[in-house]
């Protein structure tokens, strides 16, 4: 007893840079042996999904990419299977920023990808309206006319030129959020929150929210009294949006890894733990 | 003056925003606040990079062999502004395409901010091996959800929970019948049979299809655990949080909180 | 060829910033820098290039006088914001009290909007969806269960914040269990920040092992 007592006092004194490793190791392990795994998709994912699913063709979906490079992965991975999904069902896109200029960059990659792939056409089936700094302002700005604060798309030509904005005007030639069938959120800070206590609250503009995992858990709260139709959340969400997809993504490959480390921290907390009990113990 | 008509051209635009929300027949005064917002918002998003210039500049004035750094600050800004200027003056959109700017952006920008940020995933790993200690009933309580939205929330999650289950109840279950050796009477008998009880729990788990059941339970669990003791605890939490921002968006219009005019 | 540069290019900077684990260094240090100074560029060239020029573009070209006085007034109080910079301090120090104005424009906007946007947005609905049914013919145990908790975490959660009042005997009771929901509540996201941090050091691993070392196909 005193021997495990001793052993278990010493692996509470690990040196961080073996945790570091320890870290790296089961990170890329997984990566490299390109395992996948099943997982039971989350009720709130297969809502989001089916929120999608309903959409007819013609109908139009507004995403607003707000993350920066620090969420993307993700943040893309859910873009991607999205605009996917939608391409799919041959629903318009609009794609819009106003949180960090980065997450136009990448939602411009992001569509650019997945329209080439779907053959889509810039202008007839998708526009990327651009960045505009703002927040509240931006998203009240645009409730009567999106032109009052995207006058032009992201290539400087008036948004009303393109055949998309025809089509998809209302019968008064104005674009608003009347015409937005579902807004889906790309969330990385409390940004998100005001699309749902603005546009969803005030405008009724049905809506889905992928978030970095961070915020993830404060949205639940917004799922549970049905301001929005689904979430998903983190890595694991944009992995079940996959699933339901029927593809194989970053995100899929990604929780491999994602669940070794998480049994690596419990194992080092449950150590942590037990080497002070031992301590304790001995003293 | 310099203090007064600003607080009261907050006050009338805060009351005006408000009034306009019940008054939806003035939609374009609205939109045309919101409007000037963006406006302003863009260029006040130029205030705080000149301190850092600044800043930096100063450092290089006054030498050392930390002034390199400072050095590689003002290169790289000034450099990125200029190539990124001519590259709006070339292509019409400094992220046109086909601008090298954007490659720059690309793999220059976008990694390294990418990167300071998944530095953290080491630092958790090392602080939660460190500093996370079930010493109490509330982190007892908090490791125990953590553990169980963390093995819920991934493949073949459930298994490993189950494992750690049995391990964790062992452990305990040893140390309560080993504990038991230094009491008499009551307070050895009481602790054998907790020590019992531990054990005893997982004999049913020693049944295969029992133990799968439980391991397949955990992710339906921890989706239960999300969606109903998260959401109550995140929405007592955001209420608290939103009421006394009320107050405070409440002090600001009417000029008691002026920190902002600082 | 440029991607192949860029690429290199990239892991070097993500090997650099990954040295700090081993300890502060003059690499890590450096490229920090640079990362920052990269970083204030970028967000001078995307407040000209996203919010200034579109909308001075707009006021110029437009034959809307009314679009266009107020785009001018607009501009105008984003320059008188500029005042606020540091640099006018040593310009122009006594008039640095100019750039109050649009941010309390601002200010004031965005604190009415905040107000309605609480209350209207989540303060209503978020009270709505909690008055649920305790008890109920055709739900099940779960359910029930589940609601009983939900309206009580809710309530006790809540009540946990509140000092204005010496909590004892019930009150510490409903306070206790305030405070194992949001413990509760702690962990759930405690687990998703861990979930968070490991997605993004996933990402960044995976542009090692993939696009710099082909190890991945």
């Amino acid at each position: 007893m005193n021997a495990a007592v001793r052993i278990l006092e010493q692996l509470g004194k690990l040196d961080r840079r073996l945790i570091y490793a320890l870290v790296f190791l089961a990170t890329a392990i997984p990566l490299i042996l390109n395992i996948k795994l099943p997982m039971p998709v989350s009720p709130e994912v297969k809502s989001a999904f089916e929120a999608v699913d309903r959409l007819k063709p013609g109908d139009v979906i507004l995403i607003s990419t707000d993350y920066g490079p620090s969420s993307a992965p993700e943040t893309q991975p859910m873009l991607e299977a999205i605009l996917s999904h939608a391409f799919k069902k041959n629903v318009k896109v609009l794609l819009m920023t106003h949180w960090r200029f980065e997450g136009l960059i990448m939602g411009i990659e992001g569509i650019d990808k997945v329209a080439k792939k779907y053959h889509k056409e810039y202008g007839k089936d998708y526009l990327v309206l651009g960045y505009r700094p703002g927040g509240t302002a931006v998203m009240i700005g645009m409730a009567e006319d999106f032109r009052n604060i995207f006058s032009t798309d992201n290539a400087g030509k008036p948004l009303d030129s393109y055949p998309i904005y025809k089509e998809i005007a209302g019968d008064d030639g104005v674009l608003n959020y009347k015409d937005i069938d579902l807004l889906v959120g790309l969330e990385a800070g409390s940004i998100g929150n005001f699309w749902i206590m603005i546009v969803n609250a005030r405008y009724k503009v049905p809506m889905i929210m992928g978030t970095t995992a961070v915020i993830t858990p404060e949205f639940f709260a917004f799922y549970q009294s049905g301001q929005i139709e689904g979430l998903l959340g983190g890595l694991k969400g944009a992995a079940d949006y996959e699933t339901l997809l029927g593809v194989v993504g970053f995100a899929s490959k990604g929780m491999v890894s994602q669940f070794s480390v998480h049994v690596l921290i419990i194992l080092l907390i449950l150590l942590g733990n037990l080497s002070d009990i031992a301590r304790r113990f001995r003293g | 003056m310099q203090t007064t008509l600003p607080v009261l051209l907050t006050f009338i635009m805060g009351t005006f925003m408000i009034l306009m929300f019940f008054m939806p027949q003035f939609a374009n005064a609205e939109s045309l606040a919101t409007r000037w917002t963006t406006i302003v918002w863009g260029f006040a998003l130029l205030l705080g990079i000149d301190s850092l210039i600044l800043g930096h500049l100063r450092k290089i004035r006054k030498g050392g062999a930390q002034s390199i750094h400072s050095w590689g600050l003002i290169i790289a800004f000034f450099a990125t502004l200029l190539w990124g200027f001519f590259a709006w003056w070339k292509y019409g959109n400094p992220f046109a395409p086909q601008s090298s700017f954007l490659w720059m952006f690309r793999y220059v920008y976008l990694p390294l901010d990418a990167t300071m940020f998944a530095l953290l995933a080491f630092f958790i790993a090392s602080a939660a091996y460190r500093a996370f200690r079930a010493r109490s009933m509330e982190s007892t309580l908090l490791l125990i959800a953590a553990t169980i939205v963390m093995m819920g929330r991934v493949p073949l999650g459930g298994a490993v929970f189950v494992a750690f289950f049995v391990a964790f109840m062992l452990m305990i279950g040893t140390y309560m019948l080993y504990e038991s050796t230094r009491y008499t009477g009551f307070d050895r008998f009481i602790r054998i049979i907790i020590g019992l009880l531990f054990i005893g729990v997982l004999i049913p788990l020693m049944n295969p299809s029992y133990a799968k059941s439980f391991a397949n339970f955990i992710p339906g669990f921890a989706d239960w655990v999300m969606q109903v003791p998260n959401t109550a605890g995140q929405r007592g939490i955001a209420l608290g949080l939103l009421l006394g921002g009320i107050a405070f968006s409440l002090r600001v219009l009417f000029g008691i909180e002026r920190g902002y005019l600082r | 060829m440029m991607e192949i540069l860029g690429i290199w290019i990239a892991a070097f900077l993500t090997l650099a910033i990954l040295s700090f684990l081993f300890g502060d260094n003059p690499v890590y240090k450096f490229v920090e820098h640079i990362f920052v100074g990269s970083s204030a560029a970028f967000g001078v060239l995307v407040a000209f290039n996203q919010a200034v020029w579109p909308f001075l573009q707009e006021g110029l070209t437009t034959t809307d006088t009314f679009l266009k006085v107020t785009t001018y007034i607009a501009m105008f109080m984003g320059v008188l914001t500029l005042f606020r910079l540091e640099i006018m301090n040593f310009i122009a120090p006594n008039l640095t009290w100019i750039s109050r104005f649009p941010i309390a424009f601002v200010t004031g906007v965005g604190t009415g909007i905040a107000i309605v946007t609480s209350i209207h947005g989540f303060i209503f609905p978020q009270t709505v969806a909690t008055f649920l049914p305790l008890f109920e013919n055709r739900a099940s145990a779960v359910e029930i269960a589940s609601n009983i908790i939900l309206v009580i975490g809710v309530l006790s959660s809540l009540y946990y914040f509140y000092f204005s009042m010496e909590q004892k005997g019930v009150l510490k009771g409903i306070t206790r269990t305030g405070m194992v929901i949001i413990m509760i509540t702690f962990g759930a996201a405690f687990g998703y920040t861990v979930m968070a941090r490991v997605s993004l050091l996933i990402g960044r691993i995976y542009f090692l092992i993939s696009d710099w070392l082909h190890l991945v196909r």
